[in-house]
């Protein structure tokens, strides 16, 4: 597998629920099928909340990582 | 495999407050079996003593259990309410009707058994100031949408290092305490609690008069509660045993709270009738009415405590906001997810608004979602209801007109 190359990089730092969520869908309306957007949060309840956006938006959720009170979504819009 | 321990850890400390909560509420209930004639003076003095220790102790004890339970769960109402609007999703909302479905039940039948008289509380003897529940419940709602979390839970984030949620604890304080004593104060007063409804009391089944027998009434609302919990999808995030027990857990904290609260305010007239001639003695109610958690009044009675210290004395309220900060301190400091975390411009903006929103609706209506939405609502106050009904409509418009602002940027 071809590493993933990333279209968009949003750094949400420091934001609360449920900033991350609408924040990541707004972009996410913007680009285009296929492309991958890396989101970056620090609020613990994005762990759960962003996943949930992406299944009910019917995109795809590539990887989750998790980092010192820092997580890093890799999603690939539906 | 160490985060399990560490999550172990924080479970088995949670268990073990719950236990210690249990054992001092019959600590004080030991008291009604002992005959108030035999007792000496000192006696007396000794054993009314030890009830506010043990009152002020278990305050802080369910504090810190919601703390650790919050931190540990991100259970939120803030979250449940507008999470349906973000992500159409109910797993938080699930987990608040799980609370309510505990607390309700346990609360009722500690009100039958005779341990609580919950129709002294403020949320059934107080006048039905609806216009006050109304507004303040849907400033608080639009609120705790723009300061990312309930009342509990902005205390929680402060604990796990998030600065961005101190902000919001500390424009919360200053609004609450305005709206409480100072400048807001007089229009709470003078012009949202002067509209009142005439009405006896505010608890449902004696407002519908006997006509439905009590027992009905718990069972249709908790049947409510249930239908919701048991319809959740099978791939939802519900099932996962994590929501349930987090829902359990508030619940009981709630119900606790009543318990230690209702027994010392029946305790203490039983044995010192020189001091308190019944039930309806002034000194009693101002000092011991029967209470649950909340932070409506709570937050700002600590920082008033703290700041002025002469003349002012430690009570559950206080003790339960000081047990929040360090059960959550403990839980995320165990479990290794404390980071200092500091807010982008935008968010501390948010941050400080939400703040003053909830501070000064939390007060006009009486309660916060923890005070009216859980302590409240187990006693089957018709304001309690009211009130959240609106705190649920002012976080969904809340979070409609933020997701609608957030769209137009950019």
């Amino acid at each position: 597998m071809s590493e993933t190359s990333v279209a968009q990089r949003i750094d949400l730092s420091g934001q609360n629920c449920p900033m991350p969520v609408l924040k990541t869908k707004k972009h996410l309306d913007a680009m285009q099928s296929g492309e991958v957007l890396e989101v970056i949060t620090t609020d613990p309840g994005s762990k759960s909340d962003i996943p949930a956006l992406i299944k009910r938006l019917g995109s795809e959720l590539i990887e989750l990582k998790e980092n010192g009170g820092e997580f890093t979504f890799l999603i690939k819009k539906g | 495999m160490k985060q399990k321990i560490r999550e172990g850890i924080v479970l088995l400390l949670i268990v073990a407050g719950f236990i210690a909560t249990l054992v001092l509420i019959f600590k004080i209930r030991r008291y009604l079996s002992i005959d108030p004639d035999t007792l000496s003076d000192e006696d007396l003095a000794a054993i009314k003593q030890s009830i506010k220790t043990t009152v002020i102790v278990s305050g802080f004890i369910i504090g810190g259990l919601m703390g650790a339970i919050v931190q540990r769960s991100k259970f939120c109402i803030a979250a449940a309410c507008h999470s349906i609007v973000t992500i159409r999703e109910l797993t938080q909302s699930r987990a608040y009707a799980m609370a309510l479905f505990v607390a309700i039940l346990g609360t009722q039948v500690l009100y039958r058994m005779g341990d609580v008289d919950i129709t002294r509380s403020i949320y059934v003897s107080s006048p039905f100031t609806w216009l006050s529940y109304m507004v303040g419940g849907f400033i608080f709602g639009v609120g705790i949408v723009y300061a990312g979390g309930c009342a509990s839970r902005i205390l929680v984030r402060s604990s796990e290092g998030n600065l961005g949620g101190l902000v919001s604890v500390l424009a919360f304080i200053f609004s609450s305490g305005a709206t409480l004593w100072g400048i807001t104060a007089h229009l709470r007063v003078d012009v949202f609690n002067s509209v009142t409804a005439e009405m006896q009391t505010q608890y449902i089944p004696d407002i519908l008069g006997g006509a439905v027998p009590y027992y009905i009434v718990i069972a249709v609302v908790e049947v409510v509660l249930l239908v919701f919990m048991l319809t959740a999808s099978r791939d939802s995030e519900w099932w996962n045993w994590r929501w349930p027990v987090a829902g359990v857990g508030i619940g009981l904290t709630i119900v606790f709270a009543w318990w230690i609260n209702g027994i010392a305010y029946k305790v203490l007239p039983y044995l010192d009738s020189f001091s308190y001639t019944g039930p309806d003695d002034p000194t009693l109610l101002q000092f011991w009415r029967p209470k649950s958690l909340t932070f409506a009044l709570a937050d700002a009675q600590t920082f008033r405590y703290i700041i002025l210290w002469t003349g002012e004395s430690i009570n559950f309220a206080i003790a339960s906001v000081l047990g929040v900060i360090a059960g959550a301190l403990v839980a995320a400091v165990i479990s290794g997810s404390f980071t200092w975390v500091a807010p982008p411009l935008q968010q501390f903006k948010y941050n400080l608004v939400g703040g003053l929103l909830m501070g000064f609706g939390a007060v006009l209506a009486l309660g916060c979602n923890i005070g009216q939405g859980l302590s409240g609502f187990s006693t089957l106050s018709i304001g309690s209801i009211l009130t959240m009904s609106f705190i649920f409509l002012g976080a969904i418009s809340g979070a409609k007109y933020m997701n609608w602002r957030l769209m137009r940027e950019l």
